[in-house]
């Protein structure tokens, strides 16, 4: 039926329910839903996951998105000091570039820096991203993408309290190093997965509560940390892409297409 | 899977410390690295700290309390 009425009761039909545990050792079947019941709110499949079907109530979680089409970048996010609009092409609609030149200089673009405390909420975030032009030895500096609450120049991508990609050549080549940081204190893991100039990447992170970060490269995990995630009273973050240039004189940029994120308290949080 | 904390670089080992290390006393960490036993992590870094994941939360949580009370002397000092 055009405007798909009938596939819509069918999938409705077709919807089941359970835990977040039962949803994610679930394999479902293009566009088949679910009712999380750790979530309250219904997931549907697409392709290879579950993703949140509709904006849940607010009282159990939230579904931001922003695909950087704005002048401001703004959709339901507002971002501070954000890149450059660049052009979009056929598959990135929506581009923003994040560039430094200078040495020992920062560009960024952020939520404001302490919007978010984790410890409660399970929370994925996922960014497109590529880097045009990898960092050497004579045009040298980091890129952190994620969740991170410093907005100072900082030569290694280091911050207070974060979950964070961080692109750092002097440390791991042209691959990505997996960090949390709360307080002050890091963890970092080295990864082997290498990032290729002018190629696109899906960056996702997942937090479950206070429990453990695992970072996603194209849906492939890259390893998780159980130490050092900021969870505490004053260890708040905020979303954060950043481009740190320590040597030369050429730009580092971090183009980045889209970002969404979607949190859930894993209960009611307010009457 | 990841069981063991090593402590790999604390503030003492710090040559230049950053404003936000400034204060710390020498022992509070600043690096971490996880890994999947106690063997592995003392193997990769020998004479450095290393501790069960769990009682890595305990002392974390320590050095957090330091790390308020630092943030909290810079800031009385700064009224003067």
């Amino acid at each position: 039926m055009l405007g798909g009425g009938g596939v819509w009761a069918q999938k409705l039909s077709d919807a089941q329910g359970g835990s977040l545990s039962l949803m994610n050792s679930t394999t479902g079947v293009q566009g088949q839903l679910f009712f999380n019941t750790t979530y309250n709110a219904y997931f549907t499949w697409s392709f290879d996951r579950w993703w949140p079907f509709g904006n849940p109530d607010p009282r159990y979680g939230f579904l931001i998105y922003d695909e950087f089409n704005g002048a401001d970048r703004i959709q339901s996010l507002d971002w501070g000091n954000a890149g450059a609009a660049t052009s979009g092409n056929l598959l990135n609609t929506g581009v923003v570039n994040i560039s430094q030149s200078a040495a020992s200089g920062i560009t960024d673009m952020r939520t404001e820096l302490d919007s978010i405390q984790l410890g409660t909420m399970d929370l994925y975030l996922e960014t497109l991203i590529s880097i045009p032009t990898l960092a050497t030895a004579g045009d040298d500096g980091s890129l952190t993408i994620g969740m991170s609450d410093n907005a100072s120049f900082s030569a290694h991508s280091t911050c207070t309290d974060g979950v964070f990609f961080v692109l750092d050549r002097s440390v791991n080549g042209a691959n990505w190093i997996i960090n949390t940081s709360s307080n002050g204190t890091a963890t970092n893991t080295n990864t082997a997965t290498a990032v290729v100039a002018g190629t696109w990447y899906r960056l996702g992170i997942y937090v479950s509560a206070s429990t453990q970060a695992q970072f996603y490269v194209n849906g492939v995990s890259q390893g998780t940390i159980a130490s050092n995630l900021p969870t505490g009273a004053s260890r708040q973050t905020g979303f954060h892409y950043a481009s740190n240039k320590t040597v030369g004189a050429a730009a580092l940029n971090i183009l980045a297409d889209y970002f969404c994120c979607y949190g859930f308290y894993n209960g009611q949080r307010v009457a | 899977m990841s069981t063991h904390v090593a402590i790999v670089q604390t503030v003492g080992d710090l040559k230049t410390k950053s404003p936000l290390h400034k204060g710390l006393p020498g022992i509070f960490p600043t690096n971490c690295k996880e890994y999947g036993s106690e063997e592995e992590a003392k193997a990769s870094h020998p004479g450095k700290l290393v501790m069960s994941l769990e009682k890595y939360q305990g002392y974390a949580k320590a050095m957090e309390h330091i790390y308020a009370d630092v943030q909290k002397k810079k800031r009385w000092w700064k009224l003067w």
